[in-house]
């Protein structure tokens, strides 16, 4: 809308009229949070011309005395005409700016986080940030000599064996960025498989409408041609649709499991018969795996490859959206293919093959998001297989628990598989709620930011309609659980009472709804504050940097 | 398309009620065209709901108007045919037409229609069902302006209409909200099934055409996948995937939906939006045109000789794929194309959007063969994109 | 109750037995093994998995982690002149500080409400690095420079329709294979030769290989061998004359003293931020930029988000969100459109704050003090005898080639005597470049102070004899 609505006045949620007493009464559920708002400036607008944050060193008068100035020696087009046209400020100032922006966000640390569904957004655990910090870990060059090395090198080695076991393949890759960038190492060695086997006529891909979608982008990047299947009415994974999209074409079937909706294929070792029968490999998306951890195993369902993200089941914090950290695991045929260098050991001292003649290659620079792996791996080992079994099963359990408590609320439902017990996720469907308000999914999440919770609906596209996916870990209490619901609870009756109230949502976040229209339009959108400058500045008053 | 009605600055929004809508579905009766079917429902009770659903959405679109002090202005059709409507939901309407109360036809439908899109409504919001959308179809052709259906009847197929009362409310608050250059609007299906026929048990379902609606613009939430290409981008990828797919020689029969329509335009052939076209690959990605509007009788000699391939989409938000709108490709053409062809015969197009709005459930057959239906159930392979395909379930109608 | 009941792990809230059983009494299930119903017994391990045991002490993990981490030497610790691609800069203390800020570094990828914090550093992130390099258009970071140059390759195609993209020669080879595995469905990608006297792109080489049919020109400015391609406004010329794009593969931290890419003539800017405030870790801190003009056509092939700016319902409030949502309505040939995932935001928020507190000046001082410094270690070790500089008549920022050829000595050899010595030699190029001989590629920073590059040319000389 261009002319919004006024927000409702400020603080519905403290009554007026009333006065203080002793002793202090309950806290109300939901709670009245309030995000941090600072209206903070672009850091554009904070800067003072002269003003330093950190200072270079300076060229030491011996180095001058020798070589003078090479930058003045640049011919002009190759030296910078002009400095670039950054903010200055003074240190304090960059710290103030942003702490303040760090408030304004809402991480694990800050809310009962099982909004973000699929991301599973559970505890990165603080003594392992410290093992990441570490200058013995932050501070090492990816070339130095492996003596130097050992005991990085060892933890990703150990790491590799941990995920060996844990998945039941033979060797492990740590290699990938993140889990698309595990998949595309996936792929990337499927490829490799066919072509060392002169099979070039293999040119499909089969995956699943909720199979994460990178599953379908990273075979359509390798060059495949990529066949989705619609599950059956149940929203279990068809094996009837599978059968009919196999053929001799077939490269690979690249499957979530669970899906996205949370539900088991009972039939995944049909579906792995089914594809290797005709000749493809198959090739597991385990980020979803964080309930089935010492239940079930990506090479007892006869998988060939699997991956894992390291930043969901494993602990390593998300980060804003990276760097995150990918596993994959291979069979013993495919482990000639790996990514290289691989990390061996040969009884005595770790070093890394980098002479593998028929890797896929390089997936990234260097190794791996070592950070990442450090952490995961401590997290590992603070839990052992008791810990994992237990992870798994507190997952499922607050899973299920959370299910029945939201469920309960008016114009909820939860679509397929009626009944049954789903694993470490559900997606919901608004879609009665939505009907009877006119309230959409999108909107319930954006009112959930005035509660201090995020809120996620689902991939495109939207299958299940008005959706809402929820995936509560094992971090989270049975209080958390609850006062999540509460939420959702509360949201929902507000539509049903007030949509227009819900419509005009949020009220106690760090701004307001956006009008994301000038977002789409090339005359007006801005992905820098220069290109804003440049097209909005005559109407802006800001003061020009 | 323009504010050159009344209040200028405040957009006009047109309100009319079919006031018999849905009234013989509650007591069994299948839909409520004619004065008989009409007759017998308040006989047996029935009372209109249309007034009440129209009297929400107006109520809904007030209550989210950005600006309270300026609402739309209301253009309502007299008496039950939406001025009682606007008055019950708290607004004084401007009124425009005339009718005889208590006798109203499909006529006075449309003529008001016509006359509001005359009076350059911003968009013309209408409780009604399959059956009131048709009546709009003829009324307003030779227009653009934007219909938004209030969902009142027992036939409910077109995807014109809102999921309900408080949707179209909302919807038609965002949509009127923005300035008439951000307005957009997309054409969406509007089917019809005999009356008759279909209270006979038999069903002889039509495709009458596309009305103008509403493209929501809504903000969705993209982050962890790529953003969801248009309709439009999607039908033109598959436009491409089946143009290549074509050998030079083939005849395509393109059943009517806007995405085969998007095959056309991509092999340079035109094409009706309702009607089965048939067409001859004479260079890579290039056709001719065979037969405009064909009917079976044009079609049974072309499915029976050459290279001959079938395409269709799903229609309605069932998702027929034969049956619905395309019955002149009868169950001897499809026959005809099997037998040469075999499955691959039948090329299936459908974007991502349309496959996920059919969810879980199946596309639907009903080609008047029950033997071919059963043949064709199973599952099928769908076009959804450039190198991309879905597998859906197909089972008899 | 067992030891493990009575010690419930801290990261397992509802473990506690008590608790444990409420709930699933509330579920009504009368064990956890009910919820498993759909997991085929088949499937279901019967056996723990064989893990080490656990260290469930904090104190423990401490020193079991203290135990491994003692057998790395952090070049902290000795004198190190490695790069290629991962870069020993200072990292400022509040760029540390930032990054291991719990609210971003445990917060994902909410809506710009909830994480509005996190929309505006990058956000901000986006437009200091379209200071840097005189664009409009910066994306939200990729996971490192090697997929920006890919994606960057893959765009040009797109955009032109040509298949045919040509790269140095003098390119990592490690670079030049993620590029291979990542393009080649799409694109076939050829090498244009170095001058071997001075390391600069072949421009002749270049002629002859453009055509018809090539999309893009890649020019890593400063190169891997790290000579300055000065004349990188004539390559982009060549590129654009045949109608191909260039695209300039560069190092922030050079650009307060190189032109950017956009002032010689590139359509396509691309590289690592990992320079900019990023801990080394073990090459585990990479983050990759891509960057173009605002130009509809280009900006629709940009697989990867695109934070602007947006107004709210409140006036002079600032919100965020993605911008062309729907980029594909221009792009209808889907087999290019690649995908998004978690990468390495919080790098680019902390390369934003790097970029803040450097300013113009700081990235200036940068650029010009690393330049001397590393004019200053050629010079140096041009002194030692049997050592050459093969480029050194050519510019240079951060890195350089030594040509140990002459000494009748293996840069593996020099490397190992070095390292007994406390220093971290050079990476060495012999099996990557065998024509260049036993050569090392040297890396000079601003950290390396003149007592550092003495120590390194003695050393060398000590060694050498």
């Amino acid at each position: 809308m261009t002319t919004p609505p006024t927000p409702a006045s400020p603080d519905r949620t403290i009554p007026s009229g009333s006065s203080p007493t002793l002793p202090i009464g309950p806290k109300p559920m939901p709670r009245r949070f309030h995000q941090a708002r600072w209206d903070e400036p672009i850091i554009f607008e904070l800067s003072t011309p002269g003003a330093r944050g950190v200072l270079p060193p300076a060229t030491e008068p011996g180095i001058i005395a020798l070589v003078g100035d090479p930058a003045a020696a640049l011919p002009p087009g190759v030296r910078r005409a002009a400095p670039p046209a950054l903010p200055e400020l003074a240190q304090l100032h960059v710290v103030r700016h942003y702490t303040r922006l760090s408030q304004e966000n809402l991480g694990v640390d800050l809310n009962i986080d099982v909004g973000q569904g699929t991301c599973t957004m559970k505890y990165s655990p603080k003594v392992n940030d410290r093992f990441a910090r570490d200058p013995r870990v932050a501070d090492l060059h990816p070339l130095q000599d492996p003596s130097t090395v050992q005991g990085v090198l060892e933890i990703a080695w150990r790491l590799e064996r941990l995920l060996v076991e844990i998945s039941g393949m033979d060797r492990v890759t740590l290699q990938p960025g993140a889990g698309s960038a595990a998949i595309w190492a996936n792929v990337s060695m499927i490829r490799a498989y066919h072509a060392s086997r002169g099979d070039t006529a293999r040119d499909e891909v089969v995956t699943t409408i909720f199979s994460h979608p990178s599953n379908a982008a990273c075979a359509k990047v390798a060059g495949y041609k990529v066949i989705t299947l619609y599950p059956d009415t149940d929203g279990y994974p068809d094996l009837d649709a599978l059968r009919a999209a196999v053929s001799e074409r077939t490269a690979a079937l690249l499957i979530t499991n669970p899906e996205d909706t949370g539900i088991f294929n009972p039939r995944i070792e049909d579906f792995v018969r089914v594809v290797h029968e005709a000749g493809g490999l198959t090739c597991y998306d385990q980020a979803n795996a964080n309930g089935l951890l010492g239940v079930t195993r990506a090479r007892d369902a006869g998988f060939d490859l699997c991956h894992f993200n390291l930043h969901k089941t494993f602990s390593t914090p998300h980060a804003c959206g990276g760097p995150g950290a990918g596993a994959c695991g291979v069979t013993a045929e495919l482990a000639r293919f790996l990514p290289r260098p691989t990390v061996e050991f040969d009884g005595t001292a770790y070093r890394l093959d980098d002479d593998r003649p028929d890797s896929i290659g390089k997936i990234r620079p260097w190794y791996g998001v070592v950070p990442n792996l450090v952490r995961a791996y401590a997290w590992i080992m603070s839990l052992g297989a008791e810990g994992l079994r237990e992870v798994a099963e507190i997952a499922v359990l607050n899973n299920n628990y959370l299910m029945q408590r939201v469920l309960e609320i008016r114009g909820l439902a939860a679509p397929f598989a009626a009944g049954r017990r789903r694993v470490e996720q559900v997606r919901y469907s608004w879609d009665q709620l939505t009907r009877e308000t006119g309230i959409h999914s999108e909107e319930i999440g954006f009112r959930a930011a005035d509660f201090g919770a995020h809120y996620w609906t689902s991939h495109h596209p939207f299958v299940v309609p008005e959706p809402m996916t929820l995936e509560p870990t094992e971090s989270y209490s049975r209080a958390d659980l609850d006062e999540y619901a509460a939420i959702l609870r509360t949201i929902a009756e507000e539509a049903y009472a007030d949509p227009a109230f819900v419509h005009g949502a949020p009220y106690q976040s760090t701004i307001h709804r956006i009008d994301h229209e000038p977002l789409d339009d090339p005359e007006r959108w801005a992905v820098t504050w220069r290109a804003y400058r440049r097209k909005h500045a005559a109407a802006d008053p800001a003061p020009a940097t | 398309m323009t504010n050159s009605g009344p209040g200028r600055g405040r957009p006009v929004v047109g309100l009319l009620v079919n006031p018999i809508a849905g009234i013989g579905g509650r007591v069994g009766l299948k839909g409520s065209d004619g004065v008989d079917t009409v007759r017998r429902a308040l006989a047996l009770g029935a009372s209109p709901e249309a007034g009440t659903r129209a009297a929400s959405t107006i109520r809904e679109l007030l209550a989210r108007w950005p600006a309270p002090g300026a609402p739309p202005i209301v253009l309502a059709g007299p008496l039950e045919m939406g001025e009682a409507a606007a008055v019950a939901a708290g607004t004084q309407p401007s009124v425009i037409g005339s009718i005889v109360p208590g006798a109203t036809t499909a006529a006075d439908t449309m003529r008001l229609a016509r006359l509001m899109a005359g009076r350059g409504v911003d968009l013309l919001l209408v409780a009604g069902g399959d059956g009131t959308a048709r009546d709009l179809i003829v009324a307003l052709r030779d227009t653009l302006v934007p219909v938004l259906g209030i969902p009142a009847g027992v036939k409910i197929h077109s995807a014109v209409f809102a999921t309900g009362p408080a949707t179209a409310g909302a919807v038609a608050a965002g949509f009127l909200a923005l300035p008439v250059e951000r307005r957009r609007t997309e054409g969406r299906e509007v089917l019809d099934l005999d009356e008759e026929a279909y209270r006979r048990g038999e069903i002889a379902p039509r495709l009458w055409g596309e009305l103008r609606v509403p493209l929501e613009r809504r903000h969705i939430q993209a982050r962890k996948a790529p953003s969801p290409a248009t309709e439009a981008a999607a039908a033109a990828a598959i436009a491409d995937e089946v143009a290549a797919a074509s050998p030079i020689g083939a005849r395509l029969i393109l059943g009517p939906g806007s995405t085969v329509r998007a095959i056309a335009d991509r092999l340079g052939v035109p094409k009706t939006l309702v009607g089965v076209d048939v067409v001859e690959v004479r260079e890579p990605g290039r056709a001719t045109l065979v037969a405009l509007d064909a009917a079976e009788a044009q079609l049974r000699p072309v499915a029976a000789a050459g290279d001959c391939r079938i395409v269709v989409t799903p229609i309605g938000g069932q998702g027929f794929i034969f049956g619905r709108g395309n019955q002149q490709i009868g169950p001897e053409v499809v026959r005809d194309v099997l037998r040469r062809a075999g499955r691959p015969g039948i090329i299936i197009v459908a974007t991502p959007a349309k496959l996920a709005a059919i969810g879980t459930r199946p596309l639907l057959v009903d080609t008047g063969d029950p033997a071919l239906d059963r043949e064709l159930a199973g599952h099928a392979q769908v076009i959804t994109g450039r190198g991309e395909r879905s597998v859906a379930r197909v089972a008899a109608a | 109750m067992t030891d493990q009941q009575a010690r419930v792990h801290p990261y397992i809230p509802n473990a506690i037995p008590d608790v444990k059983a409420a709930m699933l009494a509330a579920v009504g299930a009368t064990s956890v093994e009910e919820l498993y119903a759909d997991v085929p017994p088949s499937l279901r391990l019967t056996a723990p998995l064989d893990l080490p045991e656990p260290i469930r002490s904090e104190a423990e993990l401490v020193r079991h982690l203290e135990g491994l981490l003692r057998r790395n030497t952090s070049t902290r610790d000795v004198i190190s002149f490695l790069g290629a691609g991962c870069y020993p800069h200072h990292v400022p203390a509040v760029c540390d500080e930032i990054a291991g800020r719990s609210e971003f570094l445990t917060a994902y990828a909410g809506e710009p409400y909830q994480d509005h914090g996190r929309f505006q550093a990058l956000f901000e992130y986006e437009s200091m690095m379209g200071e840097l390099l005189e664009m409009d258009v910066v994306n939200v970071p990729v996971y490192d420079g090697f997929q920006a140059t890919s994606t960057a390759l893959r765009m040009a195609g797109r955009i032109t329709g040509r298949r045919r993209v040509l790269v140095p020669a003098s390119m990592s080879r490690d670079k030049r294979s993620r590029i291979l595995d990542y393009v080649r469905p799409d694109l076939d990608v050829e090498e244009v030769a170095f001058e071997p006297a001075t390391g600069l792109l072949d421009l002749a080489a270049l002629g002859r290989a453009l055509g018809a049919d090539v999309a893009g020109v890649l020019v890593e400015n400063p190169g891997y061998l790290g000579v300055v391609e000065a004349r990188a406004a004539e390559i982009a010329s060549l590129a654009h004359g045949s109608g191909a794009l260039a695209i300039g593969d560069v190092d922030p931290s050079t650009l307060g003293v190189l032109a950017p890419p956009a002032a010689w003539g590139a359509d396509l800017a691309c590289g690592d931020i990992q320079p900019l405030g990023i801990h080394q870790q073990f090459g585990g801190g990479n983050g990759g930029f891509i960057a173009s003009h605002d130009d509809p056509r280009v900006v629709m092939e940009f697989p990867s988000r695109l934070f602007g700016i947006a107004p709210t319902a409140v006036p002079g409030e600032y919100g965020f969100g993605d911008v062309a949502y729907e980029r594909t309505s221009f792009a209808v040939r889907e087999e290019g459109k690649e995908w998004v995932g978690t990468a390495a935001a919080l790098w680019g928020i902390t390369a934003g704050v790097y970029l803040a507190l450097m300013g113009p000046r700081g990235m200036q001082e940068l650029g010009e003090t690393m330049m001397a410094r590393t004019r200053y270690a050629i010079a140096r070790l041009e002194a030692v005898p049997g050592v050459r500089v093969p480029f050194s008549g050519q510019h240079h920022v951060k890195e350089f080639v030594v040509d140990l050829g002459a000494t009748g000595q293996t840069v593996a050899a020099v490397s190992r005597a070095l390292l007994a010595r406390g220093i971290f030699f050079g990476k060495d190029l012999s099996t990557e470049h065998p024509a260049l001989g036993q050569a090392a590629l040297v890396c000079v920073t601003e950290i390396h102070a003149q007592a550092d590059i003495d120590r390194l040319a003695d050393d060398l000389r000590e060694v050498l004899r």
